[in-house]
């Protein structure tokens, strides 16, 4: 086999001197944090203002940062909820959101799960819990970090799980002003604050909390740079919220962001069907606006959404059947003081019918631009890589009987992934249950020296559903790449319960375009509720050539 | 509720009540139908006294022991400002209430690179360490059991060695220090179930995931060391195992799909029925009159 030293590469750093830099002002007393991870979740637990403290909530309502008080739960799941919850896929992972030393990690089956306290300047806590169950002699540990390490912000501190009281995995991500470690190990609520801050017009409920004027005030404390998900510049507007209204016959499901959506079929053009998303949180200037893209009961190609401007109604087209559980940006719109304004037509004029879904939506201001002073370093890098021949998949024709190499996820049920389909045959078995998903994923790595290689992804599949041919599209299996982070490359594929069905297909896809690059290879089930449709994959191969 | 917890006279129960990532422990009076709050902020139950009255919780406020009916606490007596500090993650009485055993559970650091568990007895206000299990991780909850007689102690720890992660029951000798490692219950799983001593103190049960990933029962015979495996007929997956009072039958649930179901085994395995069907999956129970 061949080598050979990558090529150099000159490294740009861009020098922002931090008084060049427009500080969030928001973010108080010297703490800034990047979000916890990188790409885009599904948000499902909002912070409760109101008696962080779970059962112990006397209200048993929510009161969120905007300062929106509603009954328990939706569109801000849920009452006592002490931190921020995000969906995200087994192992995907989990970033310190700034310099600090590590106080604990701890294993634990119960409670928050196998988690890390950091502790940072200035007092501060965080917590990453429900890391996954810690396998470091499978290559799955939940941490990447041991207690009095130093770690600076964006470290890997570990990987997110299931563990402890949860129902599915997630990531719950929490903020203190103080201790939060009891004396056995357990977290300490009483100090819980809201990393969002407090919006409201009346006092932060958290200034009583845990009695009558012991508690503060919360500060937004987001770093909110350009490129972070998360931000104190974000005014978010959940579906189902006092700032959303829908008209018509719509349906809802709980596999949106804040753990609410809407969903209906897109029926003919001029349906008078729609949501719209209203905010007076606004003031005069340019915002990007977002919409959330839930993975479920997204499928219309041509979403259409009118944004109200400074210069009158602006339209905005999106495809949403791309899109899993994402922020997806819809344009940079100029808008008038007060007058934040979406509205989505669920009448798209598709044929066959498919689902639209009316999640939250999200106005970002932006900043006026600084002007940023460049230094160029040039910087010589020598990493050894070799270039990679055939085959790079492990047990891509999954002929050991189970999922060894790949890494599987199943939201309902434990039963394995890969079975025998015939008397000599194992394949992977996705979807397979009313509201499913599965995830069946192989990381691989090329390097620069396989840049000009030809790089070639096959595989066969096999599809049957108990879903009427006249329900439409409403079960998929999605054929996808993910960045090392999990950020979604490219769907390359988009199988449904309208495929083929009950014969095996090859499916082969060129990938040269990806060849230096490390990425998953991912399969991907989402099963609605209605009936189950089963996916089979086998004889997976990932290939490079010359 | 995820969790029942019988008192030793088997008058009263504690229900640990799961909301989010919280517990609650609720006391119900079985006599009087009554149900009482445990108080202390955050308070988290652990153990029964033996006189049936009190429990020992962890709160806010620190290690408590708490009278379940007047709602009175104290700190725990045993522990000085060294007790407080430990990493504590379970803790027993003796039957006797005399002697009260501990499990630290130590995480690896900077300069300690490698976990361990270390099981400690208290007396008379002073902690003795008894015993160190290096690479141990993590303790199943509420796994620290002594025997009947008070001669031992079982516990159950994950440990991660050669590459690899097991699961695996211990017991320590009261009298002579002596530990001895009973047997593997699981590989690469993070377990959570507790050991159940026979009312007799000749045999440990305990649950078991094979490696072909059934779940079943093992029965350890403390003097001989030998291993029994039931199996479970029909497959499920079996949780909140205990003897009956004579000793005769083994209780747990038995989970399958989205229901659960009571059953009883004859300690050899050869009687298997359910007594009670259908509670949704994960429903806990606690044998409070015994099973004949």
């Amino acid at each position: 086999m061949s080598s050979r030293r990558s090529r150099s590469l000159k490294v740009l750093i861009a020098l922002c001197a931090a008084l060049m830099c427009d500080a969030p002002t928001q973010a108080q007393e010297g703490l800034r944090l990047r979000p916890p991870f990188t790409g885009t979740y599904r948000m499902t637990a909002y912070f409760d203002h109101y008696f962080p403290l779970y059962g112990s909530d006397p209200d048993g309502r929510v009161t969120v940062y905007t300062g929106e008080n509603v009954a328990n739960c939706s569109p801000y799941c849920y009452r006592g909820h002490s931190g921020y919850d995000w969906s995200m896929s087994t192992g995907t992972p989990v970033l310190a959101v700034a310099d600090g030393v590590v106080e604990s990690v701890m294993e634990s089956s119960t409670g928050y799960g196998n988690r890390v306290v950091i502790r940072h300047g200035n007092g501060y806590r965080t917590i990453y819990t429900h890391l996954r169950e810690h396998r470091p002699g499978q290559g799955a540990p939940a941490f990447n970090v041991v207690v009095g390490q130093d770690v600076r912000e964006g470290d890997v501190v570990g990987w997110s799980g299931n563990t402890g009281n949860s129902s599915g995995a997630h990531l719950h991500f929490g903020v203190y002003r103080g201790p939060c470690l009891l004396n056995d190990g357990r977290i300490y609520e009483r100090n819980a604050t809201d990393p969002f801050g407090w919006d409201g017009s009346a006092p932060d409920p958290l200034r009583n909390y845990p009695s009558a004027g012991q508690g503060h005030t919360a500060s937004c404390l987001w770093r909110s740079g350009a490129e972070d998900v998360i931000s104190c510049d974000d005014v978010i507007v959940e579906d189902a919220s006092a700032g959303s209204i829908v008209a018509g016959r719509w349906l809802t499901s709980t596999r949106g962001n804040g753990y609410h959506m809407f969903y209906t079929n897109t029926l003919t053009n001029g349906s008078p069907i729609s949501a719209s998303w209203t905010t007076a949180a606004i003031t005069t200037g340019v915002y990007r606006i977002y919409a959330f893209v839930p993975s479920q009961y997204a499928t219309t190609r041509q979403a259409r959404y009118s944004i109200w401007t400074a210069n009158g109604w602006q339209d905005a087209q999106l495809n949403q059947l791309i899109y899993y559980d994402e922020w997806v940006p819809l344009g940079d719109y100029a808008l008038p003081a007060g007058q934040g304004w979406v509205v989505m037509h669920a009448g798209t004029g598709e044929s066959p019918a498919r689902w639209i879904a009316a999640d939250a939506v999200k106005f970002r201001r932006l900043r006026p631009t600084q002007p940023i002073h460049y230094a160029y370093l040039p910087v010589i890098l020598h990493t050894y890589c070799p270039a990679q021949h055939g085959q790079l998949l492990v047990n891509g024709d999954f002929s050991t009987g189970d999922a060894t190499g790949w890494v599987t996820e199943r939201s309902s049920r434990h039963e394995a992934i890969v079975q025998r389909y015939n008397e000599t045959n194992y394949g992977a078995w996705l979807g397979r249950y009313d509201d499913n998903q599965d995830r069946l994923s192989q990381r691989v790595s090329l390097c620069p020296a396989d840049g000009e290689a030809h790089v070639s992804l096959s595989f066969w599949w096999w599809m049957n559903s108990a879903e009427s041919e006249e329900a439409g599209e409403s079960d998929y299996l999605y054929v996808r790449l993910r960045s090392p982070s999990g950020e979604l490359l490219q769907t390359i594929l988009v199988l449904t319960n309208l495929s083929q069905r009950e014969q095996w297909t090859q499916a082969v896809f060129d990938l040269s375009a990806y060849a230096s690059q490390t990425f998953w290879v991912s399969f991907e089930a989402v099963n609605n509720a209605e009936h189950p449709t089963h996916f089979w994959i086998d004889n997976v191969s990932l290939t490079v050539s010359r | 509720m995820y969790r029942l917890h019988p008192s030793p006279d088997r008058r009263l129960l504690v229900a640990d009540i799961a909301y989010g990532e919280q517990v609650y422990p609720l006391v119900i009076d079985l006599k009087r139908s009554a149900v009482y709050t445990l108080p202390g902020e955050q308070a988290y139950f652990y153990v029964w006294h033996p006189d049936s009255r009190r429990v020992l919780v962890s709160a806010v406020e620190g290690w408590l022991l708490v009278d379940v009916m007047s709602r009175r606490y104290a700190p725990l007596a045993q522990f000085d400002t060294t007790g407080e500090s430990l990493p504590l993650r379970a803790l027993a009485y003796s039957p006797d209430g005399q002697s009260l055993a501990d499990a630290a559970v130590y995480a690896p650091t900077v300069t300690e690179t490698t976990a361990r568990i270390e099981i400690g007895l208290w007396q008379a206000g002073q902690r003795r360490p008894l015993f160190s299990l290096a690479d141990g991780s993590m303790l199943a909850e509420h796994s620290l059991r002594w025997s009947p007689d008070g001669q031992q102690l079982a516990f159950i720890a994950d440990v991660h060695r050669d590459g690899g992660r097991q699961t695996q029951l211990w017991t320590i000798d009261m009298r002579t220090g002596n530990a001895e490692m009973r047997g593997m219950l699981a590989q690469e799983a993070q377990y959570n179930h507790p050991p159940a001593w026979s009312p007799d103190g000749s045999a440990i049960a305990a649950i078991a995931q094979r490696s072909d990933g059934e779940a079943s029962i093992v029965v350890f015979d403390v003097r001989s060391g030998g291993r029994r495996d039931i199996l479970l007929r029909p497959k499920g997956t079996p949780a909140h195992l205990v003897w009956s009072t004579d000793g005769r039958w083994l209780v747990f649930s038995l989970t399958q799909e989205e229901f659960s179901e009571v059953w009883v085994s004859s300690a050899d395995g050869a009687r298997q029925q359910a007594i009670a069907r259908a509670m949704p999956a994960g429903a806990p129970f606690a044998l409070v009159e015994g099973h004949e």
